[in-house]
């Protein structure tokens, strides 16, 4: 106690001063519009930076498992190939139409923070609108999906991950194509919930989980995860499904991001329709 | 001593008034002349005795402050400056003392230290005080030119005004 109060008249001052000194800077901050939106950039570019240094580290202390997940990739991408060369000599001898060019395309990203003890977690990525995201598209790695990308800065931007509660992604049984929409509760961040699947439709464990393609997000047929407990609340008619995904949000570097060209197409058509209505 | 505490209240809100009613709209509006800000309210703070508690020094410096981001409509610009002046204050008086020690009582007048001691004093603190004020306006070194630009004009103009008025009124107490 004595050493307290010696403390506080020794450097009472001090710690007066800085506490008068930070009440005015919340206040230039707060009410100041210029140095707000200066504060607001630079500190969001600093901690980006930041962000990315030690990013770097773990990146760098993780790299055993990732030569493994690359090894694994590159195996299954070589198998794609294959079938990419009967395909594009098959397109070459017919005739070229513009419906059967890519529409998507992949840009490849790292992921500089990452939260998973939040009610509502997000994932900051190094890619930004330079690279030409927009809020809306989707987000996978090689697991499975991870999220939908929120908002965009210049370098940066930041996802809603699957274990986020806005996070809505439309998903299907792979087996029988019947779709319903994934939501996390919270709880687990290996599980989360398939949602608005009618009883009469057949769900087994050990079904997967796929994208249902019907948001332009995501393609159809991207993993998510697999069924791993069938259950109904009784006076229910849809099925809650708990769903192990595929990704793991605990170790996460890197993430694709998907760029969908017929997104604007697709977009202003449904909104057309919505204004006929 | 109360008539002393009386009095420097008393300067405080005279050197607002003038600060915020008359110098405030005072600007040349000639090429970089625009720049020129005429401030003399740090006086207040500049004059306070040695010996006055520093929590006093600190609590009426950001008072004075916030006072003059009232008429300036810049919320915490000014007041961040005094405090910090206000807080260094001290380090520059004990570099600054003069052979006989000071007066802890009074005010710090042009007749007790002379005209060239005074000067010295004002000159660091008021430079220090522009630096800081300009600096924190503009909020990011990346127009370091306009900072000293602002600095360098506002120092001449603010000292001529401060030399004048403590030729004027010529505080005692």
């Amino acid at each position: 106690m004595q050493s307290l109060l010696y403390f506080f008249a020794r450097f009472g001052n001090f710690i007066f001063f800085v506490f008068l000194e930070i009440v005015c800077f919340v206040l230039i901050i707060k009410y100041n519009n210029t140095q707000k939106q200066i504060f607001v950039n630079s500190s969001a570019f600093y901690v980006g930076k930041s962000m990315d240094y030690l990013n770097a580290l773990k990146v760098y202390s993780g790299l055993i498992s990732l030569s493994d997940s690359i090894a694994e990739e590159n195996a299954r991408l070589r198998a794609k190939l294959r079938f990419a060369t009967i395909d594009a000599s098959y397109n070459r001898d017919t005739i070229v139409d513009s419906l059967y060019k890519t529409r998507y395309s992949f840009i490849s990203a790292e992921v500089v923070s990452n939260t998973i003890n939040q009610p509502d977690n997000f994932i900051t990525i190094n890619k930004g609108q330079k690279m030409g995201l927009e809020p809306g598209m989707g987000v996978i790695n090689d697991n499975g999906v991870v999220g939908i990308v929120r908002k965009t800065s210049k370098n940066f931007a930041t996802v809603s991950s699957i274990l986020n509660s806005q996070t809505r992604i439309s998903a299907a049984i792979k087996r029988t194509g019947a779709f319903g929409s994934l939501i996390w509760n919270g709880r687990d961040i290996r599980f989360v919930n398939l949602q608005d699947i009618p009883k009469h439709q057949q769900v087994i464990t050990g079904d997967t989980v796929i994208t249902s393609g019907y948001s332009s997000a995501f393609p159809r047929g991207i993993m998510i995860g697999t069924v791993t407990k069938v259950q109904f609340d009784p006076g229910s008619n849809f099925y809650d499904l708990q769903v192990r995904l595929g990704t793991d949000f605990s170790r996460l570097n890197y993430i694709y991001i998907i760029q969908d060209k017929a997104r604007i197409e697709i977009d202003s058509l449904t909104h057309e329709t919505k204004i006929i209505q | 001593m109360n008539s002393r505490v009386l009095h420097n209240i008393l300067r405080f809100i005279i050197l607002i008034l003038i600060q915020g009613l008359f110098l405030m709209g005072l600007t040349i509006d000639n090429g970089i002349l625009i720049h020129m800000n005429i401030i003399i309210y740090p006086l207040a703070i500049l004059l306070l005795p040695v010996n006055t508690p520093k929590f006093v020094q600190l609590l009426s410096a950001f008072l004075l402050g916030i006072a003059i981001d009232f008429f300036y409509n810049s919320p915490g610009v000014n007041a961040a400056t005094c405090v910090l002046l206000a807080f260094s204050r001290s380090f520059l008086l004990n570099r600054l003392e003069p052979r006989g020690g000071y007066n802890v009582d009074s005010v710090l007048t042009l007749s007790q230290y002379g005209f060239k001691w005074f000067i010295t004093y004002s000159s660091i603190f008021m430079g220090a005080f522009l630096l800081v004020l300009f600096s924190i306006q503009q909020f990011t070194f990346v127009f370091i030119h306009l900072i000293l630009l602002k600095t360098i004009l506002s120092f001449i103009i603010s000292m001529l005004f401060i030399v004048v008025y403590m030729f004027l009124f010529n505080p005692k107490e």
